[in-house]
């Protein structure tokens, strides 16, 4: 207040007397009049003056109300364009994080914003020439936050999440919007100042017309008022820029406690005077007990971490000196800290300023890369494949360990070297890895290396272009596979082939010499097994003739009985001859009806069991093609054993037919006989099998072998289904035969006939 | 052995099938005019009047040849193709007689000339009675070639 005072006096004290003057005393009337008339001119011209202050000042408290609507449209501007920066940015992380091509528009969409308010900054700053120039810094700025964010997207397009997510930690974005946002800050304070001191000039003005007005009388009332005015707008603008402190600091501060960065501020005696969030976060400690404390407690090696702050404190700065923190669980962290002094105003150093940037992702993503780098040197050097990698001008640029064997030139000599120099043919070498380069890959291209000893190993190169980070063909990858052995085997194959025939020659013509053994030794068989049953059962029975009268009942029994097993054994002789017949006889196929075959077996078997009381239901069979005299055999040899086997039936009945199974015509032969258990049905079919006692039901067992041998022959199969004492069936099909589809006996009945 | 009227050739080697033929033959009382070669060679002799044959006149051959086929030294399909060669043998009724149902020997038989082809069955009363009508019709109800036949013109 007291410096108002005096400035104030000067301009105004002549005025204070005159006022109380022309309140008391006559003497001095005329004086008061002329003071008065004075004051009166005075009064009208302070008047008259304070008409034109208050006009001016009026006019100026207009002009102020538009600075000040001018101030908040820049601010809004300003605010505008940062919002569209930030609308810009979320749209940046959004399409980072996931992908999505919404977030890209978000981010076209901010930046077109923020243009749009920056151009109309451009205008309403026009009379404004720092802020002009604050503006081009501004604009500045603003570019390279678009181009960052730009790279991001394109980062996120092209090479995926990882590799974003890898620049966004740069914090590039970060710091320029920071950096941003501090500007913007910056250039509102200034206006706000601008405004500041245009609404005081204007107020002043303002007032300064009021105490025109109040001439005389209210002078001193309104010097106090002038005075407290101006007291009052010193408060006010005191207060203002308070405002615009605390403002900034609470800002400041927010930046820091959103920072995902362990940030400290060290004092020079090593404790802490300051942390964020993130430090908490990372040494597990509360903010409380991390003020105050020493900032090298926090550290797997403290001596490391005091030699870095004392550093900053000499040196002014570091960068990414690495650190690892404990946490108090016991975790560690690894980090990079990167510091700096900060002065106070007077420009002494007060403190240390660290941040420190976690690194163990990243550290892990390295020693991820460095493992999987040396597992894939050791997979190139475990490949039994000479493997090599070209570059443009055809020289090689990496070889592996198969690729020294088969040159034979050490790896130091092969490196370097032109590719062509290792084979036969250098130019076709030449060409084919430049088919590579100009088609991209090249497959089985035929290749012969030639060995520093002269050998030459055959072999077929595969290879393929490989590109550096961005895109660009940096060399050929060439794997070669060694192809002598396939090529000696692919010659011994052909000299096999060429010997093939000859060996089927002489393995058909060992065949044929081994089937003339068989039919010789058939022969023998026929011709000499049977002569001495022939001499047995003749000069038994001429025994039984000629001598009966002196054989004893008993005597002419056994002599029966060799009679019968002759008989017997000339049974089966003559089954085994047929059943070996039948193997070795070409089929003589012909489409044949079989049910005038069936009928001949039949007429056969009724004339040997004329006691025999049976129901023969005979079907229509389809015409077959097949060998009717081998089909005769087959019907004769299970006709006859459903004959047999319905022995002990007082009504036997016989079923022939055909049904049809997957097309193909299956014909049957059913009886009601004794049947069989359909587990021994595998046994059915094998030679000398026979499924029941000889004294019950006789028989060689070879029936029905030589049945499935004609059935086979004919690619058939034959089968059975039966119960124990429920009957049996058996079903045969004629699998190279085909239904001719000709009706034959299409009106011939179902024969059915008894005995 | 004069140029007496033989009825029979039987050809057989084994001694035993020999009597057996021989008892059914007598059985049949066919026995009575049978001439025994004992193998192909033999039989061969008889036939083209050879050796201890030689006696014998083209013109007078046996009425039949029951033949076996297998044999030693000379095989009956041998001595079969030889009497079918000869134009003064070729008309001599031959009835294959074996233990033999080869096909091979079936057809190569037939083929080569013969009147018949029997199989000796294991059944002696079987083969009696085969015995018994081949010689009923060989001897009894067959018309028999002329001389004629066997001048080998």
């Amino acid at each position: 207040m007291g410096k108002t005072e005096e400035i104030l006096p000067g301009s105004s004290l002549p005025d204070r007397p005159s006022a109380s003057q022309g309140e008391n005393g006559k003497v001095a009337q005329k004086n008061i009049a002329v003071y008065s008339l004075i004051g009166f001119g005075l009064a009208l011209a302070s008047l008259l003056a304070a008409g034109i202050v208050q006009y001016k000042s009026i006019g100026s408290l207009i002009q102020t109300d538009d600075w000040v609507a001018h101030t908040h449209a820049v601010i809004a501007e300003l605010e505008g364009a940062y919002s569209g920066l930030q609308q810009a940015e979320s749209g940046t992380r959004g399409y980072v994080a996931t992908g999505l091509e919404e977030y890209v528009a978000m981010v076209g969409e901010g930046t077109a914003r923020a243009d749009e308010h920056l151009r109309a900054l451009r205008a309403l700053t026009s009379d404004n020439p720092r802020q002009q120039q604050n503006l081009d810094h501004l604009l500045q700025l603003g570019m390279a936050k678009q181009k960052v964010m730009g790279l991001l997207v394109e980062l996120r397009r092209d090479q995926g999440f990882e590799a974003a997510s890898e620049e966004l930690r740069k914090g590039e974005g970060l710091k320029l919007m920071t950096e941003i946002r501090s500007f913007i800050d910056a250039m509102e304070a200034q206006e706000n100042v601008l405004l500041e001191v245009r609404k005081a000039a204007s107020r002043s003005e303002a007032r300064r017309a009021g105490l025109a007005i109040l001439f005389g009388t209210i002078l001193a009332l309104g010097l106090t008022l002038a005075a407290s005015w101006v007291a009052h707008g010193d408060a006010v603008k005191r207060r203002a820029s308070e405002d615009l402190a605390r403002t900034a600091s609470h800002y400041t501060r927010s930046l820091i406690e959103a920072s995902l960065d362990p940030l400290v501020t060290i004092s020079v005696d090593g404790k802490i005077t300051d942390v964020n969030e993130a430090t908490v976060q990372v040494t597990g400690v509360p903010r409380d007990r991390l003020i105050g404390s020493d900032f090298c407690d926090y550290f797997t090696e403290p001596e490391k971490a005091r030699k870095g702050y004392q550093h900053v404190f000499a040196q002014g700065s570091v960068r990414d000196y690495p650190l690892a923190i404990r946490h108090a669980a016991g975790q560690v962290t690894q980090v990079l800290y990167n510091a700096n002094v900060f002065r106070n105003e007077a420009g002494k150093v007060e403190g240390v300023f660290a941040a420190a940037r976690d690194v163990t992702e990243r550290n892990f993503a390295e020693e991820k890369l460095r493992t999987a780098s040396l597992y894939t040197r050791s997979l190139i050097e475990a490949s039994l494949d000479p493997l090599v990698t070209i570059s443009r001008d055809g020289k090689i640029t990496d070889a592996n360990e198969a690729a020294e064997k088969v040159t034979g030139v050490p790896r130091d000599r092969l490196v370097g070297s032109d590719f062509c120099d290792y084979f036969t043919d250098p130019e076709k070498a030449r060409k084919g890895y430049e088919h590579v380069f100009a088609q991209g890959s090249v497959r089985d291209y035929p290749l012969a290396v030639r060995h520093a000893t002269g050998q030459v190993t055959e072999v077929l190169y595969n290879a393929t272009v490989f590109r550096n980070g961005s895109g660009a063909i940096e060399g050929v990858f060439a794997a070669a596979r060694d192809v002598t052995d396939l090529k000696r085997t692919q010659q011994e194959l052909s000299v096999l082939n060429l010997t093939l025939e000859q060996r089927v020659e002489e393995r058909t013509a060992a065949l044929a010499a081994l089937n003339k053994e068989l039919e010789a030794f058939n022969y023998a068989v026929s011709h000499d097994l049977r002569a001495p049953l022939r001499h047995i059962d003749g000069f038994s029975k001429l025994l039984l003739k000629d001598y009966s009268a002196v054989l004893p009942e008993g005597g002419r029994e056994y002599v029966s009985l060799i009679c019968e097993s002759t008989g017997e054994m000339g049974k089966l002789v003559d089954d085994l001859l047929n059943l070996s017949r039948v193997g070795r006889r070409e089929l003589s196929l012909q489409v044949a009806g079989l049910n005038p075959i069936v009928e001949e077996v039949v007429a056969e078997l009724k004339a040997d069991a004329p006691d025999r009381t049976i129901e023969w239901r005979i079907q229509r069979i389809p015409f077959l093609e097949c060998d009717p005299g081998l089909l005769k055999q087959v019907f004769a040899n299970l006709l006859s054993n459903a004959v047999k086997f319905t022995r002990p039936r007082e009504q036997a009945v016989i079923e022939v037919g055909a049904t049809e199974q997957d097309g193909q015509p299956v014909v049957f032969v059913r009886d009601n006989g004794v049947g069989f258990n359909m587990k021994y049905a595998d046994k059915l079919f094998g030679v000398f099998q026979r499924l029941h006692r000889q004294e019950d039901f006789e028989g060689t067992g070879v029936g029905l072998a030589t049945v499935q041998r004609i059935i086979r022959k004919h690619g058939g199969k034959v089968w059975a289904e039966a119960e124990l004492n429920q009957g049996a069936t058996f079903y045969f099909t004629l699998g190279r035969s085909r239904s001719t589809g000709v009706e034959t006996h299409k009106d011939v009945e179902e024969v059915t006939s008894g005995k | 052995m004069g140029n007496s009227q033989v009825e029979i050739l039987l050809v057989e080697d084994n001694p035993k099938d020999l009597k057996l033929t021989l008892q059914a033959l007598r059985d049949e009382n066919l026995g009575n005019h049978i001439e025994v070669a004992r193998d192909g060679e033999e039989a061969l002799n008889f036939v083209f009047c050879r050796e201890q044959y030689s006696g014998r006149r083209f013109d007078n051959p046996a009425r039949v040849i029951l033949l076996d086929l297998k044999l030693p030294k000379v095989d009956g399909l041998q001595v079969l193709k030889a009497i079918r060669d000869d134009p003064r043998t070729s008309a001599i009724p031959v009835v294959i007689l074996t233990a033999s149902r080869e096909e091979t020997d079936l057809v190569q038989g037939y083929k080569l000339g013969t009147n018949a082809y029997i199989q000796k069955p294991v059944d002696f009363d079987q083969f009696r009675q085969i015995v018994k009508q081949l010689g009923l019709f060989w001897l009894v109800v067959n018309q028999p070639p002329p001389p004629a036949a066997f001048t080998g013109k």
